[in-house]
């Protein structure tokens, strides 16, 4: 141990001075640097004789690499037999896989002894060393491919530091990834030689043939995405398809040859000393060795037999996203983004896939080779029939899709905004849409989490956007002649199509606001006594989200229209006298008529109306399970004694705090919600509640086999598989909540005091609630 | 061990004594603690109950009488409870 201390200094014992001035000191009184110590450092601060924290605590000393080869424990590389071989590069595939779920990569694919000091206990590659040049090439895709992922992952911002562990801590060294730049000539000739040279491999020459064109068909689909664009995708969906093939025979081989060894290596992992055991190559215990500034615990490595699946299921989203991402090269922003909220719902996602996504679909400030201005432009000119000219003007001269000046009709205008202001305006819109889809396509390719509490700053960031929005339409009224088509009879005078961007941003706002809830949901985030606040909060922004998408999908009258409403007017006054004009009796003034929906349209409509009757079913339920309990009413519903201090107010505003901080759609505050529920539930039974629940539910339900029945009318494309089985799930659902509605009922009639309980397995979006004891 | 062995002693005055331990902040400081091991950092803070806190610091672990295993670790609490002795680098006093 090194003793130095610096010039013109020594070590002074202090013990006995310390204890002094300690035992002196007050309860929690510390003596530190007066400003350089924070609560930060102390909460970073590694304890010593703390079994979870300090790695050498009461543990046996770990010997190095190097005293095991000296002592003749970690035989060389050639002098290992076949199945040892094979079963380390099985290994790595394992480590690797562990690596994506979170370990690092000293804990996963450092634990192999051989990859230690770059390859020299391996040594360099030499002809008469078959089984080491093997494996330093198989190693070297290794490497190589880990390199590309380190680089896709660092360069998107959709993972956590806990999720991936990109550092090596210094053991992934240049050296490593020398001459790699002809791998695939390498393999080929690797592979020639083993076809050749069978005997020499002791019957294992195909199973590392195998391994071998796995790994580099693995590395070639990694490479594929780091360069990725349209053509090369193909490339990468031809090798990801190849490595599952692959796999299925290296997974094959491996359970013939290690199936019946699996208890015995798990045993034999103490035993360093016995160089025949098949795991030879790999001490998870080496990690503790390593010096590093964070703490990095040895974890056991499973076996390949138990992380199989995860590479099953990441090569399945790789292909998922290969094959869906060459379709949506120019397709609209609606179907990229449904395409990231089926990505979303797939099963096993772990962080490498979600990035992989989010690395193709993210170049350059394009969505998919699509500037995302133009996609947006082109959404909104799909889904606002609305617009007036002076919309469509404003949107393109932002877009300089059309270089024209606006054309003025009212020259006195009133300085809201002047003509270049409000060009800027919409510029700055639009740029700010663009950047809340790219962050709503990161939070979708976060874990769930993360998802949710993106989704808060977004429905944030998109009430500054629907500010704009109406800064926009404003302008647009002040442009706007009133339209006005006089005939003998009426005058029509439109309004809503004024603020056609306000609906826009208002419809994506209630979208984002829904998710956000749902997902609570899923996580299973709210306490049971806040659920019935959050399904009448979904109820009432369902309800929102449908009256605005109806005022969205309408158009502006046109002169067919204008006739065949002058006509209906004549039948109703059939003495033909004259109206005063803006005044149309017994005809409500004709503001806007319907357009015509898409399929897509007619789905998305539909599916809203679905959510608003279950929110508002279940929600009746659930109060209805609430007011039985207690004979006082209202009073102490909110009571629970679980949670003492947090008094309902603070924990309704809490739980829906974001919504505050917009004005649309308009937040509701604990008063008013309790305001509107004494109002409208004042004099209400539990059964009477039932019964209406009853109704919503089962409304929901017809709707929701409408849509299916639509679905399959139009050749089964409206639909993609998530949301099929999200409306199975949620038709469980509904027949399971009839049900328990039919046995509350009974339950309620004899006053026992049971609870709610709501349970999330049938249907993670929406519980199914029973009364229990 | 072979390090010089020079006590400190105390001046009497709490405050005083206060005083010295804290300007010894950022000051190179050693401690052994009670399963063998030792640790050598610049010594950030202590409490009253005597834990220690360093950062950029080494652990040192006996292998035999002549060899040590190094490990660098960061910033490390040592509980009081374990601690056998601390030492200080002081000036040498001429």
């Amino acid at each position: 141990m090194s003793d130095q201390t610096l010039p013109g200094t020594e070590w002074v014992d202090c013990t006995n001075f310390l204890s002094n001035v300690c035992s002196n000191m007050g309860v929690g009184e510390m003596l530190h640097h007066p400003t350089k110590f924070s609560l930060m450092e102390v909460m970073s601060v590694i304890e010593m004789m703390d079994p979870k924290m300090d790695t050498s605590y009461k543990t046996p000393r770990v010997r190095s690499v190097t005293e095991r080869f000296i002592d003749g424990t970690l035989p060389s590389f050639e002098q290992l037999s076949m199945k040892q071989v094979l079963y380390t590069m099985d290994m790595l595939i394992s480590a690797e896989l562990q690596w994506y779920d979170g370990l690092s990569l000293p804990q996963t694919v450092f634990t192999c002894l051989y990859l230690m000091d770059d390859l020299c206990y391996v040594g360099e590659p030499s002809p008469e060393k078959p089984k080491s040049n093997i494996f330093i090439l198989f190693t070297k895709m290794l490497f190589k491919r880990i390199d590309y992922l380190i680089e896709t992952i660092s360069r998107v911002d959709c993972k956590t530091e806990e999720e991936f562990v990109n550092s090596s801590f210094g053991l992934f060294t240049i050296r490593s990834l020398e001459g790699t730049d002809n791998l695939q000539e390498d393999v080929q000739e690797m592979i020639q030689h083993i076809e050749s040279n069978q005997q020499d491999y002791q019957g294992h020459a195909q199973d590392l043939i195998d391994r071998l064109l796995f790994q580099q068909a693995f590395f070639r689909s990694r490479e594929a995405v780091l360069f990725v664009d349209q053509d090369i995708l193909s490339d990468a969906l031809t090798y990801t398809k190849s490595c599952k093939e692959l796999f299925q025979l290296i997974k094959k081989s491996h359970a013939d040859m290690f199936g019946n060894e699996q208890e015995q290596v798990d045993q034999s992992d103490g035993q360093q000393d016995d160089p025949t055991r098949i795991n030879i190559a790999f001490d998870h215990k080496i990690t503790t060795r390593l010096s590093s500034a964070a703490v990095i615990k040895a974890v056991k490595l499973a076996p390949l037999t138990k992380t199989a699946h995860i590479l099953d299921s990441f090569l399945d989203h790789m292909i998922f996203i290969c094959r869906g991402a060459q379709q949506l090269y120019g397709a609209d922003l609606d179907h990229i983004l449904r395409f990231f909220v089926s990505f979303s719902k797939l099963d096993h996602l772990n962080v490498v896939s979600r990035c992989t996504l989010m690395y193709i679909a993210i170049q350059n400030e394009q969505a998919f080779g699509t500037d995302m201005k133009q996609l947006v432009a082109q959404h909104i000119q799909s889904h606002l029939p609305m617009m007036n000219n002076n919309h469509q003007d404003i949107l393109k001269s932002c877009l300089r899709m059309d270089p024209a000046p606006l054309q003025k009709t009212n020259k006195n205008v009133q300085d809201i905004l002047d003509e270049e202001d409000a060009v800027l305006t919409c510029q700055q819109w639009v740029d700010l849409m663009c950047n809340v889809i790219f962050n709503y396509m990161n939070a979708l390719c976060s874990n769930p989490a993360n998802t949710r509490r993106k989704f808060s700053h977004l429905i944030i960031e998109w009430g500054m956007i629907e500010q704009k929005a109406e800064q926009l339409d404003l302008w647009c009224i002040e442009e706007l002649r009133i339209l006005k088509r006089t005939s003998s009879d009426f005058t029509i005078s439109g309004h809503e199509h004024l603020f056609a961007f306000t609906y826009y941003c208002i419809e994506h706002t209630c979208a984002l606001c829904q998710s956000y809830l749902l997902i609570g949901f899923e996580l299973q985030l709210y306490h049971k006594t806040e659920i019935h606040h959050v399904l009448w909060y979904l109820d009432y922004i369902c309800g929102l989200r449908s009256q605005n998408m109806t005022k969205m999908l309408q158009r502006l009258p046109t002169d067919q229209d204008l006739k065949m409403m002058q006509s209906q007017l004549a039948q109703l006054t059939p003495g033909g006298k004259k109206k005063k004009k803006n005044k149309i009796k017994n005809l409500p003034p004709v503001l806007t008529v319907p357009t015509e929906t898409t399929p897509l349209q007619k789905i998305k409509k539909k599916l809203i109306e679905v959510d608003t009757y279950i929110s508002r079913g279940l929600y009746r339920f659930a109060l209805a399970t609430l007011i039985g309990k207690n004979e006082n009413g209202f009073e102490n519903i909110f009571d629970d004694g679980t949670l003492p201090n947090m008094n309902p107010l603070l924990r309704f505003n809490k739980r829906f705090q974001c919504f505050h901080l917009i004005s649309q759609p308009p937040p509701i505050s604990y008063d008013q919600y309790k305001s509107y529920m004494e109002h409208s539930y004042k004099d209400a039974t539990p059964s009477d509640l039932l019964n209406v629940a009853s109704e919503n539910l089962n409304y929901s339900r017809q709707v929701m086999e409408d849509v299916l029945l639509y679905h399959k009318m139009n050749q089964n494309e409206l639909l993609d598989t998530h949301q099929l089985q999200s409306i199975k799930d949620m038709i469980k659902m509904i027949q399971a909540n009839m049900i328990s509605i039919t046995l509350t009922s009974m339950k309620m009639n004899s006053k026992t005091n049971q609870s709610a309980t709501f349970e999330f397995q049938l249907c993670p979006q929406y519980p199914v609630i029973k009364l229990t004891k | 061990m072979g390090i010089p062995t020079k006590n400190l002693t105390t001046s009497g005055s709490i405050e005083q004594d206060k005083k010295i331990i804290q300007s010894w902040v950022n000051k190179h400081m050693r401690v052994n603690i009670s399963d063998g091991r030792v640790f050598s950092g610049r010594f950030i803070c202590v409490d009253n109950l005597k834990n220690v806190i360093l950062t950029d610091a080494v652990e040192y672990k006996k292998i035999n009488d002549e060899e040590d295993d190094k490990r660098r670790i960061g910033l490390v609490m040592l509980p009081g409870e374990h601690i056998l002795s601390t030492w200080i680098e002081q000036p040498k006093k001429l």
